[in-house]
């Protein structure tokens, strides 16, 4: 009875997370077939097999990388570069206001360690579209208008907030013991951080550093306001495609298969750290 | 110079007073221990002879060398943390060899001296086959011993310990004990030992600090704290089960004086000055004898509760609406609300002051 129970239970689980996964990956999928096909497969009825709906062709790829690959390459390369700037110096900065926030007691005025914690979140509680306006202005005036620089500055204080409330709790978690053991092995307070700290810091350093990265990369409305030719982002010239005449799905999808990659990357390349320490928190 | 003197030693996080004004000294060579309830200030007053914690006011000498400025780097001395604090992301070999890579001792120590002294410390503790483990593959006294050969590494003149052995189970504990003063008398360092447990302060120090309330009750030899405890606190917190304390009046009847406590009147040794005045009594379980009904000076009192403890046996009993604890040797014809007749041995009899709860010194 119970065993036919727990049978029940897993295959009825099984089959749940089989669907959840068809449907989570079923977007990727149709962004995949839809970069090999040509305008009326596209237009037309829905085709699904390549081969077999649709004859699947490689021009949207071949465009991408003969006639629009300066253009192209450019988008990225400035996402690439605008992206792992900010999100190193949203790295450093919001794990030195991180550690401080988290080993030591602040007063200023009426403002303690959690209010000041608070007011940096609150960077991100409103939309972006709010400050825009007055971003283009401020941009204007300090000639920041389409450089990388002004979007690495812009998204460096668009991280910040995600970095500190993130490495705080980290670093809490962080027994201070540890670094007065440091202190008394004859560690100095930057050779605690170098040699204790960090090292055991690195996944949440890791996973802050993934997700700002992710944020910078996929970042749309203020690089849309705030760029127009020399410092374009990927996702600006991705729906750039969409404006000029009609809609090249066919581009576009190839564009956005690229545009997985580097998250992807990075992802993979500090797995595992992450790995490392989801599993230690277990412990 | 390895001694270690506190003065006037005041510590406050934000308005709260942990410790008040407190004055003591470590001898040289002398293995120390606070003893204390939890929250009396223990740990502090140990971070705050390594330098970890500030102090508010008052001063730390090492020697005659004032360290109250002195950042812990510098102090030289080794501590063995209560939650081991061992580096989770080094090996037990690096863990132990971490002191004597630091920046400070840069260029001091050759890699085969580091390598013989981490084999040494290793040795000591009994770890030397567990070099390349990480920490987190080892049992709680494995860590306690990494810990413990850490703070050995350096071989420093001064090794403070924080309940080192608190979570470690019975048989460990007792083990380790003895290790630690074989330790001690091996390296001549002077040690001070935090914990809350009086048999390990007992066990291992030369002299006991018993602290409370971030106050200094009283500083002496392991039988001074027993013997002779200058208060009721101190009375209490060293022995299993707390010594008895109840207060009796006084009167004087025939040239002696007798106190009478729940209705029930038994002869204490004391001066005829004395008669009239109310007096705490503290008598150890232990010095509490049964005797056969009609034995001089001898109280009444029912069974109420018997844990046998194989050879001896703890009885509780009520005198009138209160408790008495007894420890004598077992006794199976003892049951539970028998009438049973007590006798206190007089050589052990402690005098306190009913509103200060000071020692009377007669």
């Amino acid at each position: 009875m119970k065993s036919s129970n727990v049978k029940w239970g897993s295959i009825l689980r099984i089959a749940f997370l089989t669907l959840w996964m068809l449907f989570i990956l079923f977007p990727l999928y149709w962004t995949v077939i839809t970069s090999f096909k040509v305008p009326t497969d596209i237009y037309g009825q829905p085709t699904y097999i390549p081969g077999i709906d649709f004859t699947p062709t490689t021009s949207a790829w071949t465009y991408l990388f003969g006639e629009g690959k300066d253009r192209f390459l450019m988008g990225f390369m400035n996402s690439i570069l605008i992206g792992l700037i900010s999100s190193f110096f949203a790295l450093v900065i919001g794990a030195m206001a991180a550690y401080g926030l988290a080993r030591y007691k602040y007063k200023y005025g009426p403002m303690r360690n959690d209010d000041i914690a608070f007011t940096i979140l609150s960077q991100r509680m409103m939309p972006p579209i709010v400050a825009a306006i007055a971003l283009f202005i401020m941009f204007r005036f300090f000639g920041l208008l389409d450089t990388k620089l002004g979007m690495i500055i812009i998204y460096t204080w668009m991280n910040i907030p995600i970095t500190v409330f993130l490495l705080k709790d980290y670093f809490a978690g962080i027994s201070a013991d540890l670094e007065h053991a440091a202190a008394i092995d004859g560690y100095s307070k930057f050779d605690q951080i170098r040699k204790i700290v960090l090292p055991l810091a690195k996944p949440g350093l890791a996973s802050a550093f993934l997700l700002s990265f992710i944020f910078a990369w996929n970042e749309f409305l203020i690089a849309l306001i705030l760029t127009f030719q020399d410092a374009q982002t990927f996702p600006v010239f991705i729906s750039g495609l969409n404006a000029q005449m009609e809609p090249k799905w066919s581009i576009i999808s190839a564009t956005g298969v690229v545009a997985i990659l580097p998250p992807t990357l990075i992802a993979i390349l500090m797995d595992k750290y992450i790995v490392s320490g989801l599993l230690k928190e277990q412990k | 110079m390895a001694s270690i003197r506190l003065n006037q030693v005041v510590k406050k996080y934000d308005d709260n007073l942990i410790i008040n004004r407190l004055t003591m000294e470590c001898k040289e060579k002398e293995f120390l221990a606070i003893l204390g309830p939890s929250g009396a200030g223990k740990t502090t007053i140990l971070k705050m002879i390594a330098g970890i914690e500030e102090v508010t006011g008052g001063s730390v000498f090492f020697g005659e060398r004032d360290y109250t400025r002195t950042s812990p780097q510098d102090r030289d001395l080794s501590m063995v943390f209560e939650n081991y604090a061992l580096y989770p992301h080094l090996s037990v070999r690096e863990n132990i060899s971490f002191p004597l890579k630091s920046p400070k001792k840069k260029g001091q120590f050759s890699a085969s001296e580091i390598e013989k002294r981490v084999q040494e410390a290793a040795k000591m503790v009994g770890l030397d086959d567990k070099l390349e483990r990480r920490t987190d593959q080892l049992s709680g006294g494995q860590r306690q011993r990494v810990s413990l050969a850490r703070a050995l590494v350096k071989k420093t003149s001064v090794i403070l310990m924080d309940e080192p052995l608190a979570h470690l189970d019975a048989k460990l504990r007792v083990q380790m004990r003895g290790e630690l003063k074989r330790i001690h008398q091996d390296l001549g360092a002077t040690i001070i030992y935090v914990t809350h447990d009086y048999i390990e302060a007992m066990a291992m120090a030369d002299r006991i600090a018993v602290t409370n309330n971030g106050e200094l009750q009283q500083i002496g030899t392991p039988e001074e704290i027993y013997f002779q405890p200058r208060n009721e606190f101190v009375a209490t917190i060293v022995g299993e089960p707390p010594m008895n304390i109840f207060q009796a009046e006084l009167a004087a009847r025939d040239g002696k004086v007798y106190g009478s406590w729940e209705g029930q009147t038994f002869e204490v040794p004391l001066p005829g000055s004395f008669s009239g005045k109310a007096v705490d009594i503290g008598i150890r379980p232990n010095n509490i004898n049964l005797v056969p009904a009609g034995s001089d000076n001898s109280l009444a009192a029912i069974v109420d509760d018997v844990e046998p403890l194989g050879r001896q046996q703890i009885v509780t009993v009520q005198v009138g609406g209160r408790m008495l604890v007894v420890k004598s040797d077992r006794d199976r014809s003892i049951t539970l609300g028998q009438t049973v007749h007590l006798q206190f041995d007089y050589a052990y009899l402690h005098l306190f002051d009913t509103v200060t709860k000071e020692r009377m010194v007669l």
